[in-house]
Parts: C-alpha cells; structure tokens; sequence
C-alpha cells in the first residue's frame, strides 16, 4: 500500500561513504559534478567512470538501485542522445529524411549521455548514502555563514526537517484513512476525473483536519520545550569533520587533478 | 458461517532493506456469533491480523475466506463477502467528514445502494445503539462534538453498514474510563442482541477477559494461545508473561489470595462473582 513507498532513496548501510560527514558529501558531490564538465575525450570519461563504479562498490548500492535512479529520466537521456546526433554538423553517415546523422553527432551524444548519466548517478549516491536528516543539517550548516545577510539558514533547514519527518506519518493517516472509507464503501479507483475528484472529498477532509491538528500539537510541544528558531541554539550531534573527510577530499583532489592534466596534455 | 484464514502471511516493505513479516503463517477460525478477543504486545502483528478479515490487506502469500467464499477473486460475491465485514478502527472519529452526523452515518450505507427509507431506519437504529439521541444529535456536525460522542458518531457509522461480523481495533484508546465503560457495554449490547459476531483487538487485558468469549493471543505475528479468556489465566500465565501481556488486576490479586491458602475460584473474571466467592472463602475457612 501507500506506506510501502521508500522516503527519497536513503539505503541504509555502514560504508565509508555512509560515514562522511553530510557536509563532505555534498561539497564533493558539487566539485564533481562540475568537473565532470572537463571530460572532453575517452580516456577522461574512462577514468571518471571507473571512479563512479569504485565509489558505488564503496558505498554498497546494489547496482540494480542505481539503475532505478535513472529510470524516470530515460526519456531525456535518449532525447539528448538524438538532438546531438541530428543537429551536429560533420561528415554525414545516415539520412533519414531531412535528417542527419553525424560522425561528430555520435560522438557528441555519447558524451552528452555519459555525462548526463554520470551527473544523475553522483547525485543519487549522495541521497543513497546519506539519510535526509543528515542532508538538511549538512544544508543548514554550509548556509550558515550566509545568516549574516538575513538568510533564516536554520528556520529552513528545521522546516525541511519536520516535512521530511511528517511525509510518512501523513502517509499512514492517509493509508489509515483510505482504509477505513474503504471500509465504508468508498470507491477511490472507479469513475472519470470529476467523479474521483468529488470521491477523495472523504479522504482529504479528515486528512487535512489531522495534519492542521498535527501541526498545532507539534508547536505546541515545542513551545513547551522553549524552543526559540536557531539563536545560540546548540546541538547534541555536532557534525564533525574527521581524518575520513580529508581523505575523501583528498581522493576527490587527485581525481579532479588528473582530468585537468589529461585535458592539458591531450590537446 | 466463518471467517477462515489459511496459512496467511504479511510482509510490508518486500524486497526493501524495511522487509519485515508482521504476520506469518497464521490459520485461524472465527464462527458466527462468537465473541473473539484479539490481544498482544506492540507490534505484535494484532493490527495487520484483522484488516485481512475484511481484505483491505491482501496475504503476501495464504488465503482469506469468509462463509466459504474467497475474498481476494474478483466479482460481486467477493465483494459482497468482503463488505459483511464491519470495520471500526483505531482513534474512527479521526474518518469523519460530514457535514452533520445524519450524514456521516449515511455514508456508507449509501455506498452499498442503501434507499432513502431503509437508510433512515439504519441511521436511527445505529445512533439508538451507541446511545445517541437521533434528534439531539443528527443535524449537528460531527466536530463539534466531545471525543467521546465523536466516537460513538463513527463506530454508529460502520453499525449502519449492517455487518455479519463487527471488527474493532482498540475502540477505546484515549478514552476516559467512563466512556470507555460504555463503548463496551454498547458493544456487548449490540452482540447479545443480535448475536453479530464481534472481533476486539486490545491491549487493556481487563475489558478483553469480561466480554470475549474466545481469547487469541499474538506474539511476533504468530497465534501464540488460543483459547477460553478463563482457561488462559489461569493456565498459561508464564507464556501471557512471555507475550508481554499482563494478566487483569482481578485475576492477579485472586491469585495472590489463592497462594496464601484461601480456597477460592481464581479464574473468574467477573468483580462481582469475585467477590462473592472470596466472600464465601473467607467465612468457610
């Protein structure tokens, strides 16, 4: 049923990368996304890929769940591949029509698609290995200098906090309510979009009373516990850089280091 | 006329890192015109057990059958076997959504094709059994009601259904003792009456052994004893102690009397006949 859904992708474990710090992972994510951006030739996507495939056996992902990652975004993957192939000018070698395919196009393309793969599978390791929470205290700390300009980094990473937390909670009282209207006869699957539309009525009315009761309880609690947004508020798990992190920046360094020198010297 | 499981197992989350049986392998018969308690730890499989009897789980593997019929086929007899199932779950007053109690009421009969007329009999009938007066009540809206009535308001709405079978998941969690006194005395009520059979899921052991007739105790989503309320007090109160269930009150201080060499019953379950027997104890010895 509904609560049978994964919350983002989080797949528990005990790997190296599951242990970095959340700040870690997220710089590293972004420095290597963009330098995916100084592959130009085949033995720089080689290396980049043997990097990716390292890390994933690293972390311990089946490989069947990165697959999955990239399932809902087939669609562009292959539409990128044939815009490149079509619109490249170059030494023409298949016509259809008044299209072209291109030697340079094939190449373009394959590249495109790498790096567009490549792009999907780094950023879905760091939701794989790196529970949500962890995410949005590893967000609200790397914002935190930006308070000094007025931005309410704490108010927001807490917001995400408690969404993230109430997504499977709302998701439960939906599947408990569904159930009980089912229950009574309530028909959610049947009949055209108005119909359907005028049959949730049953369902979203006890579900937005319970999320607004919701609500009002969890503030009050906090207020009850003198909760006061993120002024000199202090935490119980402090995020700590270790020897680990400087390690991973340290393997990250290289890497990014070797593209450069390949895309140097290969020119 | 039963409800019959056969060899049901319940997985949630398969094939995730989450996979967890919350029930396994369970046979089980409930006849007609029982009274069945169903009782067991936290997470001990009790809740998964009764929303298979009317098929709003489906076994991950094993078979539902009510009077005979399999509920998980499809067509109108499937269908028509589910819906002599009544369901009131845990904390119902939080389904409701009408704008006035009448309406509530009528919601699901009116799902089943239920007509004006008959329909008002059932609304009337199912408020008169949870002790609400029909023209007090009616015409006012479910939320502005105490927790209490506003519970009553949702179990009248699956009595309106008109079950063979009543299924009810904790009816009186949050309740205060009074109102929870008389949800039971309303479900007791209603299966004397009409001889409907009734499955209670509690933890409060208490209210379980005065009403059930038949006690099913769970342990890690399996049927771990089975039996009369009586027999199960007072001979398998190690295993009760095993299942993380506690034994009543009244049962445990007639034990205690029966250990400092009073000679009384101790498996009665009722305060009164209790009493009268340490009564007569007392004066004999």
């Amino acid at each position: 049923m509904l609560t049978d859904i994964m919350l983002g992708q989080y797949f528990p474990g005990n790997s190296i990368l599951h242990l970095l710090d959340p700040r870690t992972k997220i710089i590293s994510t972004i420095l290597f996304i963009s330098s995916i951006f100084l592959a130009e030739n085949y033995q720089a996507y080689s290396i980049l890929a043997a990097f990716i495939v390292s890390i994933i056996a690293l972390a311990a992902i089946p490989p069947t769940m990165i697959l999955r990652s990239l399932k809902p975004l087939w669609i562009i993957i292959i539409l990128t591949l044939l815009i490149h192939i079509f619109t490249t000018p170059g030494s023409i070698i298949y016509k259809i029509g008044p299209l072209a395919a291109t030697q340079e196009g094939v190449r373009q393309g394959l590249f495109m698609t790498i790096r567009l793969v490549f792009l999907i599978v780094v950023s879905s390791l760091l939701t794989f290995t790196t529970s949500p929470i962890a995410l949005t205290d590893g967000i609200e700390r790397l914002l935190n200098p930006f308070k000094k300009i007025g931005l309410p980094a704490h108010e927001l990473a807490m917001m995400m906090t408690i969404a993230l937390r109430f997504i499977p909670t709302l998701l439960e009282e939906t599947d408990k309510i569904m159930k009980a209207q089912m229950a009574r006869g309530a028909d959610f699957t049947s009949g055209n979009i108005l119909r359907r539309a005028r049959n949730m009525i049953p369902l979203l009315v006890p579900l937005f009373i319970s999320a607004f009761r919701r609500a009002d309880e969890l503030a009050t609690a906090m207020e009850a516990r003198c909760y006061r947004g993120g002024h000199q508020r202090t935490r119980m798990k402090e995020l700590q850089i270790t020897t680990r992190d400087w390690l991973a920046y340290g393997v990250l360094g290289i890497i990014i280091g070797i593209l450069i020198a390949v895309r140097i010297y290969s020119k | 006329m039963s409800i019959r499981l056969q060899d049901v197992t319940y997985t949630y989350m398969s094939k995730t890192p989450f996979e967890k049986a919350a029930i396994k392998k369970i046979n089980l018969e409930i006849k007609q015109g029982e009274f069945v308690g169903v009782i067991g730890h936290t997470g001990s499989g009790k809740s998964t057990l009764v929303q298979h009897l009317n098929g709003l789980l489906k076994p991950s593997s094993g078979m539902v059958q009510i009077d005979g019929q399999n509920i998980h086929e499809k067509g109108e007899t499937a269908r028509n076997a589910k819906r002599s199932v009544g369901m009131v779950f845990q904390y119902p007053e939080h389904q409701l959504f009408e704008e006035s109690v009448y309406e509530d009421i009528a919601f699901g009969p009116r799902n089943l094709g239920v007509m004006e007329e008959e329909l008002d009999r059932r609304v009337k009938n199912a408020l008169k059994f949870v002790g609400l007066d029909f023209d007090k009540f009616a015409k006012r809206t479910p939320f502005q009601l105490s927790g209490g009535q506003m519970r009553r308001v949702a179990i009248a709405g699956v009595i309106a259904l008109d079950p063979k079978y009543l299924v009810l998941d904790e009816p009186s969690a949050g309740l205060d003792p009074r109102g929870r006194d008389e949800i039971f005395g309303q479900i007791m009520n209603l299966h004397q009456a009409t001889g409907i059979t009734v499955v209670l899921v509690s933890h409060n052991m208490e209210d379980v052994a005065r009403m059930a007739n038949r006690l099913i105790v769970m342990n890690k989503g399996e049927i771990f004893l089975d039996g009369k309320p009586k027999e199960i007090f007072s001979h398998h109160q190690d295993q009760l102690k095993e299942a993380g269930v506690d034994v009543p009150p009244l049962t445990l201080l007639m034990n205690q009397f029966k250990q400092r060499g009073l000679d009384i019953d101790s498996s009665l379950t009722d305060i009164a006949a209790a009493a009268q027997n340490v009564y007569k104890a007392v004066r004999r010895g």
